[in-house]
C-alpha cells in the first residue's frame, strides 16, 4: 500500500499502517497525506498526528508552516484541524507568530486560537483588532466572541466608535456572544447605519433591558425586512426578561395601538417567514396586536407543529373577530387548519358552525374528526350525542377517545340519551365498548350499573369501572374500591389506589394501608401519597417500616409522606436519604427537607455540592439560595468556581446575581 | 384532552433528563433544536398515563416495569419512519449483482444464507431483500433467513403483519407486485412465499442480550439509521455489527453514510453498482476512540 497510489483506499489504508511506526520516522509522510486530494486520507493523517502527542516543537512550527499552503487549501485544512485539536500545547508557537508579515497567517491562528478559546492569549486577540489588515482585525473581533471573556468587552465597545462598518457588525455579534451587558448609548447610534440594524437588533436582543423597547418597538417599522424581524425577536427576548407588570405596560398595550395600521399590516405579512424563530416572535406580536387580517396567516403557521401551541395562543387573543375569514377558509384548508378551526369554533362558542362540525365527524382525516368530536362535546348541540356513538367505533384510537370525550360532555345536558347509549354498551360482547359504558356511566355518576362492570372479566373494562367509582357516592363504594385492591392486574388496583385517594375520608385509610404492601410499586406510590392527603398521624408507623425496604418512586413517595404525617420530628430518615445512591431518591430529600428549614444544610453541604449528577448539584444550590439568603453567596461562588455544567453553572450565575 | 395545546411544557431541566435516559437507552440523541418535539410529542404519554407533569414521566421511564415498552411507543413517536421497497436501487443491484453472486459461491457447502436488515422499520426493506432473492431463483435448497428488526413497537407490527398502502411502492416494477402481493385490506399484503423468508423482531442495536441471538449474518443492512446517533453510539453500534458479520461478510449502510473516524475494521470495497463495507482480515480492526 503506497501513499503515491491512484487508489484513495490504498491510500487511506497507508496512512492508518503508518500509525504503527514511531512518528519522528514518519512525520513527512503523514505531513504529506495531510495535503492528499483525499478527504478520507487527510482526516487519517489528522488522526495519526493527534495520536502522535505529546508533539516536539518541531513537529507544531512544521504545522503552523502548513498554514502558509496557500496553493493547497486542503493541507491548510488538515493542518487548522490539528492545531485545534492539539489544543492549549499549540497556543505558545501560535501566539508567536501573531506579528507574521503574512496576513492570512495572522488570521488563520487568530482562528485557531479562538476554537481552542484560550483566554490567556486575550490581550494579544485585542492588540489585533488594530491589525492593518481588515481580515485579521474582523477575526479578532469575531474569535474575542467566541473566547466570550469579559475583559475584552471596553476594547470592542471602542471599536464602535470607529468607522469600520464590516468589523463594527462582527462586533455586535461578539457583544451578543459574551453576554456581559452594554450601555445603550453604545448600540442606540449604531441604527442609523442601515447595514447595522439587524446585528444591532439582534444584540439588543441577548443585552437589552426596558430601556430599549422604545427602540425596538420603532424597530417594527424597519422597511428591511431582515432589521424588521430582528427587532421583533429582541422586542420579545427583551419582554420575557421583564416582570408581568411590566410586560404588559411597557410591551403589550404599546403593540395593541398598531391593531389596524399598516406596521401591523408588514407584521403579518412577515408570518411567511420560514426561520421558526422569527416565526415564534412574530406570532406572539401579532396576537397580541390583535389584528384579524392575521387570521389565515396563523392558520398557515398552524400547520407547523412546533408552532401550534403559541399560534392558538395568538388566535386567543386576536378572538372572534377572525372567525368568518377562517370559516370561509375551511373547504379548502388542509386537515391540520381544519382541526384548529374547530377547535377556535370550540373555545369562542361560534354560533351557526354544528354543521361544520357534524361533517369533520366525516372529514377523511382524524385529527380533524378528533377535533370536530370534541368540540361538539363543548358546544353540545342537538343530536350530537347520537352521531358521536357512531364515531366509537371509528378506525383511529385517538378518534374514539375524543368521541367518548365528547359524549361525557353530554352528562349534565342530556342524561337520558347517554344512559340509554350507556345501557347498550355495558352488554356489548367487545370489551372496548363495555369499557366506554363504564366511563359515561362514571360521568352519570350512575352507582348502580357500575358495580358489575367492576366485576368484568377484561380487565380494562374493570380499571374504567374502578376509575369511574371515584367520582360516584353510593354505601358500598370504599368496600368495591377495596376489593378492587385484590384484582390480579396492577392497572385495576392501581385505578383502586388512585379513586381510594382521590375519595379521601376516614373509610380509605384502611385500604390505603393495605395497599402499602402491594406488589407493584405504583400501587404502593399511589397508597402512599393518598395517605399524605388524609394526613392521619396514625399511618405512620406503616410508611416508616416501609422505608427500610423501599426504592425507587416507593422511597420518593415514603419520604414526602413521613414528612407530610410526621412533620419536623420524623425527618431523621428523609436526612440519612440525602446519601442514597439513586439522584432521584437525594432530590426529593432535599425538597422535604427544605420545607423544614435550612438545620441540615451544614451537615451535607459538601457532600451535595460535590454529587455526581448535575441534578442533584442544581436542586442543593436552589435549596441553599432559598434558605440561606445572602448567606450562601461565599459557598455558590466556591460551587461556581469548580462546577462544569452549563446548566448547573447558569443556575448558580442567576442565584447570585439576585442574592447579590 | 386537549385539542393541541400543551397544557405544561417541558423545562430545560427535564427535557435534559428525559433526553438524557432516551440516549443511553438506545444512542439516539435529541438535541436543543428537538426541545419543542420531545414537549408536544411527549404530553400525550404524561396525560395517558395520568401523570401530573414531564417530571413523574421520566421517573416513570426511568423505574417503570413496562418501562421498556414505554420507551419503545416513544422512539414511534419520536423517529420517522419513512421507508419504501426498492429504496436505493443502486446499492440492491451491487447486493444481487455483486455480493449474493460472491456469496452463493463462497457458501455452497453449507447452503444457509442469513441476512440482517437492522432498522428495518415498517418491514418493506427485509421483505424487498426477500424478493430479490427469490427472483434470482438459485437458492433453491438453501436456508435463507433474513432477519428485520427495529426498536419500535408499533413498526414491527406493521412489519409483522405485511400490508402495505400506495406509498411504499413508489420504486416498485408492476411485476413485483404481481408476483409477490395479494390485495387485501385497502392494500397489498405480502405473499407467504416471501413471508416464509423473514423474521421481524424487536430490537434495540444497543441491547448486547438480545443482538447475541441473532447469531452470525454474512450480510448486514442498516441504512439511514446510524444517522440519528451521536459518535460515541455510532461507534458501540457499528461494533455490534461487527462482532455479528461472519468473516467476509458485508455492511451495507445508507447513501450518506459512512464509517469515516468510527472504526477501521471493515474495508472500504468498490464494487461496479456501490461502495460497501466488508469484513475482511486484512485490516487490524478495532473501533476508532
Amino acid at each position: 500500500m503506497k501513499l503515491g497510489s491512484r487508489d484513495e483506499e490504498e491510500r487511506r489504508l497507508a496512512v492508518v499502517a503508518l500509525r504503527s511506526h514511531p512518528f519522528p520516522s514518519s512525520t513527512q509522510l503523514i505531513f504529506k497525506a495531510m495535503g492528499d486530494e483525499s478527504w478520507r486520507v487527510r482526516k487519517e493523517a489528522v488522526t495519526a498526528v493527534l495520536k502522535a502527542q505529546p508533539h516536539e516543537a518541531e513537529v507544531l512550527e512544521a504545522l503552523i508552516g502548513a498554514l502558509r499552503a496557500s496553493e493547497n487549501a486542503g493541507l491548510r485544512n488538515s493542518a487548522v484541524e490539528a492545531l485545534e485539536q492539539i489544543g492549549a500545547a499549540a497556543v505558545p508557537h501560535l501566539c508567536a507568530h501573531l506579528n507574521d508579515p503574512d496576513p492570512d497567517l495572522r488570521k488563520f491562528i487568530i482562528d485557531i486560537l479562538g476554537n481552542i478559546g484560550c483566554d490567556k492569549c486575550l490581550p494579544l486577540l485585542v492588540r489585533a483588532l488594530d491589525d492593518d489588515d481588515m481580515n485579521v482585525r474582523v477575526a479578532a473581533a469575531e474569535n474575542l466572541g467566541k473566547i466570550g471573556d469579559e475583559r475584552a468587552l471596553p476594547h470592542l465597545l471602542t471599536v464602535l466608535e470607529g468607522g469600520e462598518i464590516w468589523l463594527k457588525f462582527t462586533v455586535l455579534d461578539a457583544l451578543a456572544l459574551i453576554g456581559a451587558p452594554v450601555p445603550l448609548v453604545s448600540l442606540a447610534p449604531l441604527l442609523k447605519e442601515s447595514l447595522l440594524r439587524r446585528a444591532t437588533y439582534d444584540c439588543l436582543g441577548v443585552l437589552g433591558d426596558a430601556q430599549c423597547l422604545p427602540i425596538l418597538l420603532q424597530g417594527l417599522q424597519e422597511k428591511a425586512k431582515n432589521a424588521r424581524e430582528a427587532a421583533a425577536m429582541a422586542l420579545m427576548r427583551v419582554r420575557e426578561r421583564l416582570p408581568a407588570e411590566k410586560q404588559s405596560a411597557l410591551v403589550d398595550l404599546p403593540l395593541q395601538r398598531l391593531e389596524g395600521g399598516p406596521v401591523a399590516k408588514k407584521l403579518i405579512d412577515s408570518l411567511h417567514s420560514e426561520d421558526p424563530m422569527v416565526l415564534d416572535a412574530l406570532v406572539r406580536i401579532v396576537g397580541t396586536i390583535g389584528d384579524a387580517r392575521a387570521a389565515l396567516p396563523l392558520l398557515r403557521v398552524c400547520r407547523s407543529e412546533r408552532l401550534r401551541s403559541v399560534c392558538i395562543d395568538a388566535f386567543r387573543r386576536v378572538g372572534p373577530s377572525l372567525m368568518p375569514e377562517l370559516l370561509e377558509h375551511f373547504p379548502t384548508a388542509v386537515p391540520i387548519e381544519r382541526g384548529v378551526t374547530a377547535q377556535l369554533i370550540a373555545e369562542f362558542g361560534h354560533v351557526g358552525s354544528e354543521k361544520l362540525l357534524f361533517d369533520g365527524l366525516l372529514d377523511d382525516s382524524a385529527e380533524v374528526r378528533r377535533s370536530c368530536a370534541l368540540a361538539l362535546g363543548r358546544l353540545k348541540p342537538a343530536g350530537a350525542v347520537t352521531r358521536l356513538a357512531e364515531l366509537l367505533d371509528d378506525g383511529e384510537p385517538q378518534v374514539r377517545e375524543a368521541a367518548l370525550e365528547g359524549l361525557r360532555g353530554f352528562a349534565a345536558t342530556e342524561p337520558a340519551t347517554l344512559s340509554a347509549l350507556a345501557s347498550e354498551l355495558m352488554h356489548a360482547q367487545l370489551p372496548a365498548k363495555r369499557r366506554n359504558a363504564a366511563l359515561i356511566l362514571g360521568a352519570l355518576s350512575d352507582g348502580e350499573r357500575l358495580p358489575p362492570l367492576v366485576k368484568d372479566e377484561d380487565a380494562s373494562v374493570r380499571q374504567a369501572a374502578v376509575s369511574s367509582l371515584a367520582r360516584v357516592e353510593f354505601p358500598q363504594v370504599v368496600s368495591h374500591l377495596a376489593l378492587a385492591l385484590s384484582d390480579e392486574e396492577p392497572e385495576v388496583r392501581l385505578a383502586a389506589a388512585h379513586a381510594l385517594s382521590d375519595r379521601g375520608g376516614p373509610d380509605a385509610l384502611g385500604p390505603l394501608l393495605l395497599a402499602l404492601n402491594d406488589t407493584d410499586p405504583w400501587v404502593q406510590t399511589t397508597a402512599l401519597k393518598g395517605l399524605a392527603a388524609l394526613g392521619e398521624s396514625g399511618a405512620l408507623q406503616n410508611v416508616v417500616a416501609l422505608l427500610d425496604h423501599a426504592s425507587g418512586p416507593v422511597l420518593i413517595a415514603a419520604l414526602s409522606t413521613v414528612a407530610a404525617l410526621g412533620g419536623e420530628k420524623a425527618l431523621a430518615p428523609v436526612e440519612k436519604a440525602l446519601s442514597h445512591g439513586d439522584e432521584e431518591v437525594v432530590e426529593a430529600a432535599i425538597e422535604v427537607l427544605s420545607g423544614f428549614g435550612g438545620g441540615w444544610i451544614a451537615a451535607h453541604c459538601d457532600a451535595l455540592l460535590a454529587h455526581p449528577h448535575w441534578m442533584v448539584r442544581r436542586s442543593f444550590v436552589r435549596a441553599l439560595a432559598m434558605l440561606k439568603g445572602a448567606e450562601s453567596v461565599p459557598i455558590l461562588d466556591r460551587a461556581l468556581a469548580g462546577e462544569s455544567d452549563q446548566l448547573v453553572r447558569d443556575e448558580i450565575i442567576a442565584l447570585l446575581d439576585r442574592l447579590r | 384532552m386537549p385539542f393541541f395545546e400543551p397544557e405544561l411544557h417541558l423545562t430545560e431541566e427535564e427535557f435534559r433528563l428525559i433526553r438524557d435516559l432516551i440516549y443511553h437507552h438506545c444512542g439516539l440523541f435529541f438535541d436543543e433544536d428537538s426541545k419543542y418535539l420531545l414537549d408536544r410529542r411527549l404530553l400525550q404519554r404524561v396525560t395517558l398515563h395520568n401523570l401530573s407533569g414531564f417530571r413523574e414521566y421520566y421517573q416513570f421511564l426511568k423505574y417503570d416495569r413496562k418501562k421498556e415498552q414505554e420507551i419503545s411507543d416513544i422512539m414511534d413517536l419520536l423517529t420517522t419512519n419513512e421507508t419504501y421497497f426498492f429504496r436505493e436501487a443502486f446499492q440492491l443491484r451491487a447486493f444481487t449483482d455483486e455480493i449474493v453472486p460472491e456469496l452463493a459461491k463462497l457458501k455452497q457447502r453449507d447452503r444457509t444464507l442469513r441476512i440482517w436488515s437492522a432498522g428495518c422499520s415498517t418491514g418493506e426493506e427485509p421483505y424487498t431483500i426477500a424478493m430479490l432473492l427469490l427472483e434470482l431463483g438459485c437458492f433453491d435448497g438453501w436456508r435463507i433467513d433474513i432477519v428485520g428488526s427495529d426498536i419500535s413497537h408499533r413498526v414491527v407490527q406493521h412489519a409483522r403483519k405485511g400490508v402495505y398502502g400506495k406509498a411504499s411502492f413508489r420504486a416498485t416494477e408492476e411485476r413485483y407486485i404481481k408476483r409477490f402481493f395479494t390485495e387485501s385490506e385497502g392494500g397489498y399484503r405480502i405473499n407467504d412465499e416471501v413471508r416464509e423468508l423473514v423474521t421481524i423482531s424487536q430490537m434495540n442495536l444497543f441491547d448486547q442480550n438480545r443482538l447475541a441471538l441473532l447469531g452470525k449474518m454474512d450480510v448486514i443492512f442498516c441504512r439511514n439509521v446510524i444517522i440519528y446517533f451521536d459518535e460515541t453510539s455510532k461507534k458501540k453500534v457499528i461494533e455490534a455489527f461487527y462482532n455479528t458479520l461472519r468473516g467476509g461478510g458485508y455492511l451495507l449502510l445508507g447513501h450518506s453514510e459512512s464509517l469515516m473516524n468510527i472504526t477501521t475494521s471493515f474495508a472500504l470495497k468498490h464494487l461496479k453498482n456501490d461502495m460497501v463495507y466488508q469484513k475482511t482480515d486484512r485490516t487490524s480492526g478495532g473501533v476508532v476512540t
